[in-house]
């Protein structure tokens, strides 16, 4: 809770549009990719805790890259912006925030498929609540997804879009840890 | 915890629901962990150093009790009702009386929980149900899916969740609630740090503020109501992308917001006073006098 003012603060600083050094994203995608080698495992409490530390780390290292890269930028010249290699033309969404996004989604999947898996053990009505929840969550992170594709340096906007799925995170995450038969 | 003694009880017999009642000496600061699937769990913070649980389960339910070391006054406690496969969720009722520092742990299903007395820590999870805490413990994380959350009094520490169910709370040093579509509610108490934020729920915000508070509320589409004193010092800024602010605490006029869309509103008292944030995508903002 007290990060979040510091990097608005930071944030407040940087220009709009600017390209980060084309060294920075060589940082940012080693610290993700691991993830990929993240062993889930099958079943029972072991499972559930590593997936709990991996979708912890990609929150961690996704946040930790946007942490850095406001660090990074903060002063830095318009010449250095310049010297960045070129980009895709109009991605859909900033480049950190897409880098955010995938880890993002790669939590949620890991979390659906144990989700998928627990489903038969949980009472019918507490997968209705569960999947009632998720189908907001989905909308409202879709609407912030397509609001941030027209307005791209929105600070707020971003925010909100990522909070929108940490809680759809922390949403599955506390639905794989529901006991049986609840 | 190397030392457990695991006692399998016996309760007595009473028609369809059997008793259970059982009691240890326990370190002031005893954890207790409850695992039940009972209809309802009462927890209730008392000046003696002993734990004690009672109350009536369905009949056929297996009970155990594990106490860790040392054996005279253990620093933790286990407790598990496993409930007979033809159980009903709402069956049976429970009675945990701990020392008042204690840090309980519960977890049930479709329980009420209500906690009284309790200084320690407290870690709650319901499905549904609900979870109502009087008092102030140190540390309190509630969790639900579509049972309320209901806290009277100002926990230092406070992470309250939900997906569908409301959220009731009065005040804190650190207070966080988060919500999908249920409403969030905070007044009568201060507030020191505190975030509430919900996907499509209202936020309801009343509670008095510390000199140094630090407020954010946050929502994608649910409205946001602001009560505050007419006269504050206070920072306050608010911005949505879609959703409207309707500013009736002060003079203070809402500017067009980025790319045209949306609203912002920024004061400043001039001093290192309160701090009030918010974001909404689509839900309107209001802040109002009280």
């Amino acid at each position: 809770m007290t990060d979040r003012p510091t990097l608005d603060q930071l944030s407040a600083e940087l220009p709009r549009d600017i390209a980060p050094p084309a060294d920075l994203w060589a940082d940012i995608r080693a610290g993700l990719e691991p993830r990929d080698a993240v062993a889930l495992p099958r079943t029972g409490m072991a499972f559930r805790t590593r997936q709990l530390i991996a979708a912890g780390l990609v929150v961690a290292v996704a946040s930790s890259a946007i942490t850095a890269l406001a660090l990074r930028n903060r002063g830095a010249t318009q010449q250095a912006a310049e010297a960045a290699p070129s980009r895709p033309a109009a991605p859909e969404l900033p480049v950190v925030l897409a880098n955010a996004e995938h880890g993002y989604t790669r939590s949620v999947d890991a979390l659906q498929r144990t989700l998928d898996e627990r489903r038969d053990s949980l009472a019918p009505s507490t997968v209705a609540t569960v999947e009632r929840s998720l189908r907001v969550a989905d909308s409202a992170i879709a609407e912030a997804r397509a609001a941030l594709t027209q307005d791209p340096a929105n600070r707020a906007l971003a925010a909100l879009f990522a909070s929108n799925y940490e809680r759809k995170i922390d949403l599955m995450r506390r639905a794989t840890e529901l006991a049986p038969r609840t | 915890m190397k030392r457990l003694l695991l006692v399998a009880l016996l309760p007595a017999v009473a028609g369809a629901q059997q008793k259970v009642l059982r009691g240890h000496s326990a370190s002031p600061t005893v954890s207790v962990r409850l695992v039940a699937a009972v209809g309802a769990v009462r927890v209730v913070g008392w000046d003696r150093d002993s734990v004690e649980l009672t109350g009536m389960i369905p009949k056929g339910a297996r009970v155990a009790f594990a106490s860790g070391a040392p054996v005279e006054l253990p620093t933790g406690m286990k407790m598990y009702i496993e409930m007979p496969d033809d159980a009903q969720p709402l069956d049976g009722s429970l009675q945990l009386r701990v020392p008042k520092g204690a840090r309980v742990w519960v977890k049930t299903g479709s329980a009420a929980i209500e906690v009284t007395g309790v200084t320690g820590g407290l870690d709650l999870n319901v499905v549904g149900g609900s979870i109502t805490v009087h008092g102030s413990p140190r540390e309190l994380r509630a969790e639900s899916m579509d049972g309320n959350v209901v806290v009277d009094g100002s926990p230092e520490w406070m992470r309250a969740k939900t997906a569908t169910g409301d959220i009731t709370l009065q005040g804190g040093q650190d207070v966080g609630a988060s919500t999908i579509s249920g409403a969030i509610r905070a007044s009568g108490g201060e507030v020191e740090r505190v975030k509430l934020e919900a996907t499509s729920g209202a936020i309801s915000f009343a509670s008095s503020l510390s000199r140094s508070a630090h407020v954010e509320l946050e929502t994608h589409s649910g409205p946001i109501d602001i009560s505050l004193p007419v006269k504050s010092s206070l920072d306050i800024d608010v911005s949505t992308i879609t959703g409207a602010i309707d500013n009736l605490w002060s003079k203070k006029r809402p500017a067009a917001g980025s790319e045209g869309r949306g609203m912002t509103l920024a004061t400043s008292s001039g001093m290192e006073g309160a701090r009030i944030q918010v974001r909404s995508f689509k839900g309107t903002v209001q802040l109002r006098p009280r």
